[in-house]
């Protein structure tokens, strides 16, 4: 008996010491102490000890595209660290160039506030902030592609260039793919997903390009082009893209949390031939800048080449057809790779990098003094930077968006 | 003494004669810079949390070391694993807060494993060996320092051999950990050779 009381009393008190010895320790180490941030030229505010930069920006209304949601891997979140130099953390290694870390470049997200700190940000980001906006409609185009028209207060639509991006905020949810409203040609597609969740117990933000016209911008529209994050076929135990599934899923009328515009993907001023490549959602960006440059009467010839599987992937076809009658400088071809034997398909095959090279490259006098507008699946851009590189395109005429990835 | 000290630097090494902390082994030894970080860390854990875990063995846990208390028939030694596990993971957690206050870019780029010091077999390993040869505190202090800078020696010659074989032409199927694997046979065989250093 006393034997149990002994090691009883022996446990509780080693229990004590220990933990009361590890809060002294927290408490000196990580003491809850005021901290100055300082941006640009600006008053100082005042963030907690141990935040991390990304996150004390944030909580005063700097909002930071960060489509990876603070985890290190997308690397938009970057400024420039004033004074001492600070030591990159690993992510920083990964994602910053040498020249970078040299000129004291840092993503946000990896820099913990530890004593005070100024940093230096474009000034276009500080006007970037958050908003609420409706969704006002909602329709499947494809089917992984749903086309959601959101209402955006006026003075945020006013302030979007044709390219940029909003990231878009999902609360916690917890649905099955079953409440999901699928069109009835879509159904078979559907079938394989029913089995699915979404499920996540903490929000979510993700990035999402703006593929509006200046006239649906003028209305306070954002048009975004959602595509569901699917599992790759071999990895199929992960879950479906948490903000995806729940874009996927939300009604008519929802408020939405969001913040933006953000990106520097946009066209270049000038009179240059324009030549963009997109696939899948990378419509989005591509379909603003070309609305945008038609429609302030831009003189150079402008195609746009974009690449899809089959029909049913493609969509805007009839837009942009509309828009190459209207306009005798703008010239609008599609490729299918995979197109079914059983649709009807008198267009181009093949991929749309082997489309641009026969179709524009090989023929074209001068390719060096076009501008390139990228945007799609990472092995779309390898193969068409591939194509371009072999036309002598150098890297400097070519811009794209590659979603973070 | 010195004894003490060879043998657990090299003839009795943690991670090449008894194989433990293996995981924590293979997982961390990508670059120099990361195994020597954590080497430190197993030599401070280890060089604080054996002498400490003697203490307690010797004057609360062992048969007849409640005698100053005046229960000489109490033998709490059963009670050693929770209690070692205990003082193991007060200080990893406070190496982790020293860490990540001092030197921030190492506690990222060892992630998950240092936490995972706390249940690595090496660390209790280490005071369980210490009970079961009967040291006293004095040389307990000596093979807690001593094993874990054995450990962190095997780790960093690992990790330095590994970063050599990366640009070495290795089979397709060896790359990576296949060829760990086998260095770490070799290693281990090597290191058998001192078996006969203390008598």
């Amino acid at each position: 008996m006393i034997g149990v009381l002994a090691g009883v009393v022996l446990l509780v008190t080693l229990v004590l010491a220990l933990s009361a010895a590890l809060m002294m320790a927290r408490r000196r180490l990580v003491p809850d102490l005021p901290i100055a941030v300082t941006v640009n030229d600006h008053a100082p505010f005042e963030s907690r000890f141990g935040t991390d930069l990304l996150g004390a920006l944030a909580a005063h209304d700097i909002l930071l595209p960060a489509a990876c949601g603070g985890a290190g891997t997308c690397g938009q979140c970057r400024v420039r660290v004033r004074g001492e130099p600070v030591a990159p953390m690993p992510a920083e290694r990964a994602r910053l160039s040498r020249a970078e870390r040299r000129a004291g470049m840092h993503l946000a997200c990896q820099l913990r506030l530890r004593g005070p700190v100024a940093v230096e940000l474009p000034e276009s980001i500080l006007g970037a902030r958050g908003f609420d906006c409706t969704l006002l409609r909602a329709r499947f185009l494809t089917p992984l592609i749903r086309e959601l028209v959101l209402e955006a207060p006026p003075d945020v639509a006013a302030s979007v260039r044709a390219g940029a991006f909003v990231s878009l905020t999902a609360p916690p949810h917890d649905f099955g793919f079953d409440a999901i409203e699928v069109p009835e040609r879509f159904a078979e597609d559907w079938s394989e997903l029913q089995g699915l969740r979404a499920v996540t117990t903490a929000p979510a933000t993700r990035a999402y390009s703006i593929a509006s016209t200046p006239a649906d911008l003028a209305q306070g529209h954002f048009v975004l082009l959602i595509r569901l994050a699917l599992q790759p076929p071999d990895r199929p135990r992960l879950p479906p893209g948490v903000v995806s599934s729940w874009l996927f899923h939300v009604e008519k009328g929802t408020r939405i949390t969001a913040n933006g515009p953000h990106g520097d993907f946009r066209a270049q001023t000038g009179t240059r031939e324009m030549v963009l490549i997109g696939g899948g959602v990378g419509m989005a960006p591509l379909r603003a800048i070309i609305h945008e440059r038609l429609e302030q009467g831009a003189p150079q010839p402008i195609s746009f080449w974009y690449g899809a599987r089959r029909r049913d992937d493609l969509f805007y076809v009839e837009e942009f057809a509309a828009l190459a009658r209207r306009y005798p400088n703008f010239r609008f071809e599609v490729a299918l790779s995979d197109p079914r034997p059983d649709e009807p398909w008198d267009g181009q095959t093949g991929f749309v990098h082997a489309a641009l090279r026969d179709g524009l490259l090989r023929d074209h006098a001068a390719p060096e003094t076009c501008d390139y507008y990228l945007c799609g699946p990472p092995l779309m851009i390898a193969a068409v930077m591939g194509a371009l590189d072999e036309a002598g395109v150098p890297p400097s005429r070519i811009f794209f968006d590659d979603f973070g990835s | 003494m010195t004894e003490i000290l060879l043998a657990s630097i090299l003839t009795d090494n943690l991670a090449l004669s008894f194989f433990l902390g293996i995981c924590t082994f293979l997982a961390v030894s990508q670059r120099i810079s990361t195994a020597l970080g954590l080497g430190f860390a197993v030599i401070v854990v280890q060089g604080v949390t054996v002498p400490v875990n003697a203490l307690i063995h010797t004057f609360l846990l062992a048969p007849g070391a409640l005698h100053w208390a005046g229960l000489p028939e109490i033998d709490l030694s059963f009670l050693r694993i929770i209690v070692f596990i205990g003082v193991i993971a007060a200080m990893v957690q406070l190496m982790e807060l020293l860490l990540d206050r001092f030197v921030p870019a190492l506690h990222r780029a060892l992630g998950v494993f240092l936490p995972l010091i706390t249940v690595n077999c090496a660390i209790l390993g280490g005071s369980l060996f210490m009970v079961e040869r009967r040291y006293d505190p004095l040389e307990a202090v000596i093979w807690g320092i001593g094993s874990g800078i054995g450990w962190a020696l095997a780790i960093v010659a690992f990790a330095a051999i590994r970063e050599r074989l990366r640009h070495a032409d290795m089979p397709e199927g060896l790359r990576g950990l296949g060829g760990a694997f086998i260095v770490t046979g070799l290693m281990s065989l090597g290191f058998s050779g001192f078996g006969g250093l203390v008598p």
